[in-house]
């Protein structure tokens, strides 16, 4: 499973963006996610992260129009795709059916 | 929002887009700074600027990173380099005259840095010929007069020796030298001076000096032996067989040639023609041939001590055990005491002045202020390539443009201008080199103790200079290269570039002003120094210069030589001295005055009774010398005003007062009017003549003849028979006293030789400039015409600037050269001019005239041309 295999980090990630919907670009997706996680994300660990689901084909990018705020730099949306849709699923699977199996928990 | 950009941490943002991979640069920067923007409004400036410099440092990992490529090349990519040689001179080719400015000027700017380059390289090889240099050392000696007065003397005690070899460990070999072993040698019926020393054994081993003939073990063992170099040997015997034969040393006696050497390097601090061997001495101070040395504590003077240390050798315990074992020595001799340290062979030349040097030697001040002028004059020369390139930036800003567009990064047109500026910087070596070949004989003559340089250009000296070259290719390359290469596509295609050029005046004028300031300097200073020159010829000594023929005594009997020299009907007047007054030699001494209870340290002469007439003193009180009757002594001295002021003392009163001197009583007779009795840069301080015979030297003749050639050779005559010994040595007083100047005619020659360098390179400079203001002002020039303007309002308007830059430099080099030699260089001279105005102007003079002889003659080509043509092209 080398190459599809689905890190925690990763899968926050994957998740974050699947929030954001149509607004999933770097500086949102760091803020929701530090958010979420409770501590600050760098920018440069985001970027470590997205670059790996990008090269397990679990997201794509698209670059988006310039703004006067980023000094005409143009945004990088991110939006999941189906191979991805399915890893976050069958990651989420695979912790339910352990949940469910802690014997103290279940009853 | 462009504000926000240059909120934040400027070189953290220049880093990361250093760093940063291409392909993520601009959602990466455009992230953070929108990250900082709201960092920004929400909690300030500050904590957003601090969590920048964070995410900044946390996006150094691979996946962001670009990959560096370290080989060189990427860089120096062959076929480039190959494209930017080939453009580089095709543009030298196409604007000739500019191309011609530049490199004549860098080669005249690089020569005097060549010579430098060539005699550091001769400095740093000095003494490198010996294979045990590194283990060689000389002892060194500090001596304490007790009218306190300390020196640092390259010789060293004779007795030193023993103490060297036998109680010192860590020493190997020992050697001692013998100074003053200098005759004239008579051989085969020929008579040649020939300069040396004597030396035992040892010097051999220790020093690599091959032998040609003989055996280095014994040549110098026995009594009366002589080793000769390969070069006197032939001046003596021709292509004879030297070995064996007898060579008469003077008065020192014969000695049998036992070794031939092969010839002395130049770059030796050791120079000699003959070594006698060491143990002649004992013979030669028994015969009081001369002056005791062996087993002499206080003769510090006469002997040299060479060592070489062995493997377990350390220099500050030799030193230190050295110094314990000789105090004991000093502690007896109340009038000296010295101190000894050992000095490494390596660091005699180039090294600190001592005194009693065994050879020439330099020292670092000198190759400082060399290597210093050396500079500014490259500096200036360099200048010059940077004003004209900038200059001329727009005409090549469409070239910069168009490789820009074409995918040219900003490094690559850097190095396309920097090849250009060193293929150009190259070129000017090669005329260079050719300068440097040109004015390498007057260079010995003008440099002091430039002679025991080679200056040879051997391939160390060649790379040194190719290194050189491609430095100050660069040096005057970058400014341009780097404007140049900072040209913005955009602006080119636009045409806006001019504007940014005309920013650049001011650096271009720093750069002008710059070069006229240097060259002001050089020539006031040259002007100065003549001035100064001008004076030491022909200042009043205070006594006669006129045909006073002085000869050389050796060992002659003055009396007998007074005898016959008075026969001859030419010679007037005979008289004798010690030291020849104003060449800067006399001898001092401590008198005791009123009745012991004082002591003055005075300078004295010894002379007879004819002295002061001959070179026409007068005295002012008393009288004259008696004569000397059989060598006896008078107990008379003549003392000069400044003695008399000095023990406040009046003229009249002064006379047979009672002075001591070494433990004889003497009688004031007379006070002679104030002369120089040394030469200038000394003031005049306590003097008196002594009718001493024992000190004479020099016979003054005054001569009166109509034909000086033939007296000459009357007086030779005379010699031969009283002196077979030493050649017959005379020079007239007049030409001794100029020559004793001849530093100041050579710092002269320096200076107005550097002046003319440096208002060279300034004139290729203003010229370059005059020609572009000329080629871009045409337009307005003519225009001017049309409305009526005449060629001097033409020739002001454009020569305006140069009127501001000239009056800045003025402003900035007078002062400093005034100060400098003022308070340093004349402040050397007890006797010395006041700088005038005339001589602070010259620079401002000369430098005006030939910048107006250059910008006239562009304005004149330009304000020539009918204006019609010109417009035509609107």
């Amino acid at each position: 499973m080398k190459g599809t295999y689905l890190g925690e980090f990763q899968e926050i990630v994957l998740l974050t963006i699947l929030v954001l919907d149509r607004e999933a670009y770097g500086v949102m997706i760091q803020e929701r996610l530090s958010d979420e996680v409770k501590r600050n994300i760098s920018r440069g660990a985001l970027h470590a992260a997205l670059k790996r689901l990008e090269e397990k084909g679990f997201i794509q990018s698209e670059t988006g129009g310039a703004t006067a705020v980023r000094g005409g730099r143009r945004k990088k949306y991110y939006t999941v795709t189906n191979t991805g849709l399915e890893a976050v699923r069958e990651a989420r699977d695979i912790r339910e059916s352990m949940w469910r199996a802690i014997p103290k928990l279940s009853t | 929002m462009k504000d926000a950009d240059n909120l934040v941490p400027i070189y953290f943002k220049k880093f990361f887009h250093w760093i940063c991979h291409d392909d993520y640069i601009e959602e990466l920067e455009g992230d953070l700074l929108e990250n900082f923007i709201k960092n920004k409004e929400n909690q300030g400036l500050k904590y957003a600027r601090k969590q920048y410099r964070k995410e900044i440092l946390f996006m150094i990992r691979p996946s962001v990173i670009k990959s560096f490529n370290l080989s060189p090349s990427s860089y120096l990519n062959m076929a480039i380099l190959g494209s930017h040689l080939k453009v580089a001179t095709r543009n030298i080719r196409r604007h000739k005259i500019f191309s011609l400015l530049n490199i004549s000027g860098l080669a005249i700017g690089m020569t005097v840095s060549l010579l430098i380059i060539a005699l550091l390289s001769d400095l740093l090889k000095f003494d490198h010929f010996h294979s045990k240099k590194e283990s060689i050392y000389r002892v060194i000696t500090d001596a304490n007069y007790d009218y306190n007065r300390e020196d640092q003397l390259a010789t060293s005690p004779q007795p030193l020796y023993k103490i060297l070899t036998e109680d010192i460990p860590g020493i190997d070999q020992v050697t001692q030298i013998r100074r003053f072993f200098s005759a004239d040698a008579t051989a085969n019926n020929k008579i040649i001076p020939l300069k040396g020393h004597l030396v035992d054994e040892k010097f051999l081993d220790i020093f690599s000096f091959p032998l040609l003939a003989g055996n280095p073990k014994t040549v110098l063992s026995d009594p009366y032996s002589l080793v000769i170099t390969e070069k006197a040997a032939h001046k003596l015997f021709s292509n004879e067989n030297p070995i064996g034969q007898i060579v008469k040393m003077g008065s020192f006696g014969n000695f049998k040639i036992n070794g031939v050497l092969k010839d002395i390097p130049k770059n030796s601090h050791l120079q000699f023609e003959v070594l006698g061997s060491f143990s002649t001495l004992a013979a030669l101070e028994k015969n009081e041939l001369v002056s005791a040395s062996l087993d002499k504590w206080g003769d510090i003077y006469s002997n040299y001590n060479y060592l070489l240390l062995n493997e377990y050798g350390d220099v500050s315990a030799v030193e230190s055990t050295l110094n314990k074992l000789t105090t004991q020595h000093y502690a007896q001799l109340n009038s000296l005491s010295a101190t000894f340290s050992l000095q490494s062979l390596l660091s005699i030349v180039p090294g600190p002045e001592l005194s009693n040097k065994i050879g020439p030697t330099m020292t670092f001040i000198p190759l400082i202020i060399l290597s210093v002028i050396a500079f500014l004059i490259l500096i200036s020369a360099c200048f010059n390539y940077t004003n004209l390139s900038i200059a001329r930036a727009l005409k090549r800003s469409k070239e910069v443009g168009l490789r820009k567009v074409i995918g040219a990064r900003k490094y690559q047109i850097t190095l396309q201008f920097l090849i250009e500026s060193v293929v150009i910087s190259l070129i000017s070596l090669g005329i260079a080199i050719l300068l440097f070949q040109m004015i390498r004989p007057g260079f010995y003559r003008i440099i002091p103790r430039a002679d025991q340089f080679n200056l040879n250009l051997d391939p160390r000296v060649i790379v040194s200079f190719i290194i050189f070259a491609i430095f100050s290719g660069i040096l005057a390359g970058v400014i341009p290269s780097l404007f140049l290469s900072r040209i913005k596509p955009v602006l080119v295609l636009k045409n806006m570039v001019s504007e940014k050029v005309n920013k650049r005046f001011t650096l271009r004028r720093v750069l002008i002003t710059f070069q006229f300031t240097i060259s002001i300097i050089f020539i006031v200073g040259a002007s100065i120094v003549y001035k100064q020159y001008k004076f030491a010829l022909n200042k009043d000594f205070g006594f006669d210069q006129e045909n006073i023929l002085n000869i050389e005594l050796f060992d002659t009997d003055y009396q007998l030589l007074k005898n016959e020299i008075s026969k001859i009907p030419e010679v007037r007047n005979i008289s004798f001295c010690s030291n020849i007054a104003g060449l800067g030699s006399t001898n001092s001494a401590w008198l005791k005055i009123n009745d012991g209870a004082d002591s003055l340290r005075s300078f004295f002469i010894a002379t007879d009774h004819s002295y002061l007439k001959n070179h026409g003193m007068s005295l002012i009180a008393g009288e004259d010398f008696q004569p000397i009757l059989n060598g006896q002594l008078q107990h008379a001295i003549i003392v000069n005003q400044a003695f008399l002021s000095k023990v406040q003392w009046d003229a009249v009163h002064a006379l047979d007062e009672i002075v001591s001197l070494n433990d004889e009583l003497y009688r004031i007779t007379g006070v002679v009017k104030e002369f120089n009795y040394t030469h200038l840069e000394e003031p005049i301080g306590p003097f008196f003549f002594i009718p001493d015979a024992q000190y004479f030297n020099t016979a003054n003749l005054k001569i009166a003849s109509t034909d000086i050639a033939g007296t000459m050779s009357q007086l030779e005559d005379v010699w031969v028979n009283l002196q077979p010994n030493n050649s017959f040595t005379a020079a007239f007083l007049q030409e001794q006293l100029d020559n004793s100047y001849d530093f100041l005619k050579n710092a002269m020659t320096l200076f107005s030789f550097l002046a003319f360098l440096a208002i060279s390179i300034a004139c290729l400079g203003m010229l370059g400039m005059a020609m572009f203001s000329a080629e871009t002002r045409a337009k307005e020039v003519s225009i001017r015409k049309i409305f009526g303007a005449s060629i001097w309002q033409i020739f002001f308007s454009l020569s305006r600037r140069f009127y501001i830059l000239l009056a800045i430099a003025s402003f900035i080099a007078i002062p400093i050269v005034y100060l400098l030699f003022d308070q340093v260089i004349l402040a050397n001279f007890a006797f010395r001019v006041n700088i005038g105005p005339v001589e602070l102007l010259s620079g401002l003079v000369i430098v005006l005239f030939l910048g107006l002889a250059s910008i006239g003659s562009q304005t004149w080509r330009v304000a020539k041309v009918n204006p019609a043509d010109t417009l035509r092209g609107f």
